[in-house]
């Protein structure tokens, strides 16, 4: 249970942050940090324990966000039913996407990646009769409970206790004969087949998985934000997840949480008055000397203070 | 009885005939040396049996089965294990996880399993860990079983190898090189594993150049040059065979 302590902490931060903080702007904000920390999660665990690379995660983003949007607005079905199916696209799609990496690594691999991205970012803006394409999707319904409307912040708490949850299903895996599986892989695949392990299967699954909860993130990005557009959905978009994921920790199971949260707000912090032009390019430069100098990522350190406030044991950085 | 059977193995690389219309028995229940001169085609043989690498042409039959054309994890499932000429671990995972790997085939319980923690997952996960940890003691390293592998001596390090391949629970192992580097005392524990392992029916192929090492525990010796079998027989009749004498030391 101990080794759960940053999932406990992190509940508790989402638990208070709307009651402390009560500026609207800030919990909107929030929200989108929730939903890219679910995205980014999933890329830890792809990138992180399977060793498996992808630059096309906003392609699954978009198919989780339209067929939601889709699902519930022309379909009429509920919330629930229209995130459920574009968890389930997703996961189709990644699941295909598996397919090359039997055979493609590191490089070559994130070319396909960024070419399935590009496929799916062609056919938003080419298929306006589902996705409306550059003028967008309008009129998406938003989180409510009967015909009552949640509030941002109950939105929130949603939001965060989906992300919990997803995390915990990681951890699970990762500390499972599935997890070893993985991370035996991303070491050595020829040893890890030796060990009657098959490695297709595992990025299937992996695959699946991370592309699974890349689907989540954009359906519960189209239920807050209503509106649908392309662009949250282009290759910027898909590096800058990648982003996320190096900067919070590829390895760790508090990477994609941190990454996501911190790299989603960063660029907030960084908005002086009359600086506005150069908060973007701030932005990546201090991603890159986080690279540069905490390759492990922030993640970890994190985790590390955490039980140094607690008086617990230091994790070993490595291999937690 | 041969445990496994290769009709006419070949693997060439482009131009590169590594393995040239190999038939090699191997007899159940002991231990068999392939040697030869660098080169002579000897790992390649265990990576096109155990599947790394496809073969261009012939036949592997294992237990009377056709393995020719299988995947390299279907084929350990089965009950081939084996080490590596250059030692592969899994140096992100400790000692005893790097064994448990290896045991991944043995868990029942799927992801749903997993993710509810049910006791039936737990039960499993103590008896496959226990039987790691007996694995580790066998080789000498259940102290070692929480380290990482990446700063251990170079004999140890051979030795979890060896303790990975033997958590698949094999009928048939390959051993490719486990003395290389060793000092004498290291591949004399080695050597006594071998002879227990030969107890307990497991059969071995050795892949080995110390000559003291294959005079002592193996049964059968075939002699591969040129990706060809040049002679084969007991060691002390190899020993004196003109042919294998011309392999390794050159012609006058």
């Amino acid at each position: 249970m101990k080794k759960l302590l940053f999932l406990v902490v992190a509940a508790a931060a989402i638990i208070i942050f709307p009651i402390v903080d009560r500026n609207m702007y800030h919990l909107y904000l929030m929200n989108r940090a929730l939903i890219h920390a679910i995205l980014a999660s999933g890329l830890v665990f792809l990138t992180g324990f399977a060793g498996q690379i992808s630059l096309g995660q906003a392609g699954f983003y978009a198919i989780g966000a339209y067929s939601s949007a889709y699902v519930t607005t022309k379909l009429g079905a509920p919330i629930i039913i229209g995130i459920i199916a574009g968890i389930a696209f997703s996961v189709l799609a990644g699941f295909l996407l598996s397919i090359p990496s039997f055979k493609l690594k590191a490089f070559f691999l994130s070319l396909v990646t960024i070419a399935f991205g590009q496929i799916v970012w062609i056919l938003v803006i080419n298929l306006t009769p589902i996705t409306g394409g550059p003028y967008g999707f309008f009129g998406i319904p938003f989180y409510s409970v009967g015909k009552q409307m949640l509030s941002f912040e109950q939105v929130f708490w949603l939001l965060g206790a989906v992300l919990i949850f997803c995390i915990y299903i990681m951890y699970r895996i990762k500390h499972s004969h599935f997890g070893r599986a993985m991370l035996a892989m991303n070491d050595d695949d020829v040893a890890t087949a030796s060990c009657g392990i098959s490695t297709k299967k595992l990025k299937i699954a992996a695959f699946g998985f991370s592309a699974g909860l890349a689907g989540l993130a954009g359906g519960l990005y189209a239920h807050l934000a209503g509106f649908l557009s392309p662009e949250p959905f282009t290759f910027f978009e898909s590096s800058n997840f990648v982003a996320m994921a190096v900067v919070g920790g590829l390895r760790h199971m508090s990477g994609g949480v941190v990454g996501g949260v911190g790299l989603t707000l960063l660029p907030e912090f960084l908005r002086f008055g009359g600086w506005e032009n150069y908060y973007l390019m701030v932005t990546s430069l201090i991603v890159i000397i986080i690279i540069i100098f905490i390759p492990v990522g922030i993640g970890p350190l994190l985790e590390n203070l955490v039980r140094r406030v607690f008086r617990l044991k230091r994790s070993n950085t490595k291999t937690l | 009885m041969d445990i496994l059977r290769t009709e006419k193995m070949t693997k060439s690389f482009g131009g590169v005939i590594a393995n040239k219309e190999l038939s090699i028995t191997i007899p159940q229940g002991k231990i068999t040396a392939l040697i030869g001169p660098n080169g002579s085609g000897k790992t390649t043989f265990i990576n096109v049996v155990t599947g790394v690498f496809p073969l261009t042409s012939g036949k592997v039959f294992f237990k009377d089965l056709d393995i020719s054309s299988m995947d390299s994890s279907k084929i350990s499932r089965m009950g081939i294990a084996r080490t590596f000429q250059k030692i592969r671990l899994f140096e992100n995972l400790s000692v005893v996880e790097n064994v448990l790997v290896a045991r991944k085939s043995f868990y029942k319980s799927g992801p749903i399993s997993v993710v509810l923690n049910t006791p039936g997952y737990r039960k499993e996960e103590k008896e496959n860990f226990e039987k790691a940890m007996e694995l580790l003691s066998l080789v000498g390293l259940e102290k070692y079983a929480y380290d990482s592998p990446t700063g251990m001596a170079y004999g140890l390090r051979r030795c979890l190898e060896i303790a990975r391949a033997l958590a698949l629970e094999p009928t048939l192992l390959f051993l490719d090189e486990p003395a290389a580097g060793m000092t004498r005392d290291e591949f004399k524990v080695i050597m006594d594993m071998m002879i227990l392992l030969k107890e307990r029916g497991i059969t071995t192929l050795l892949v080995e150049h110390t000559m003291d090492f294959i005079k002592a525990v193996a049964d059968w010796v075939y002699v591969l040059n040129f990706g060809q079998v040049i002679s084969k027989g007991l060691f002390t009749d190899i020993e004196r065979d003109p042919l294998v004498l011309k392999a390794y030391l050159g012609e006058e």
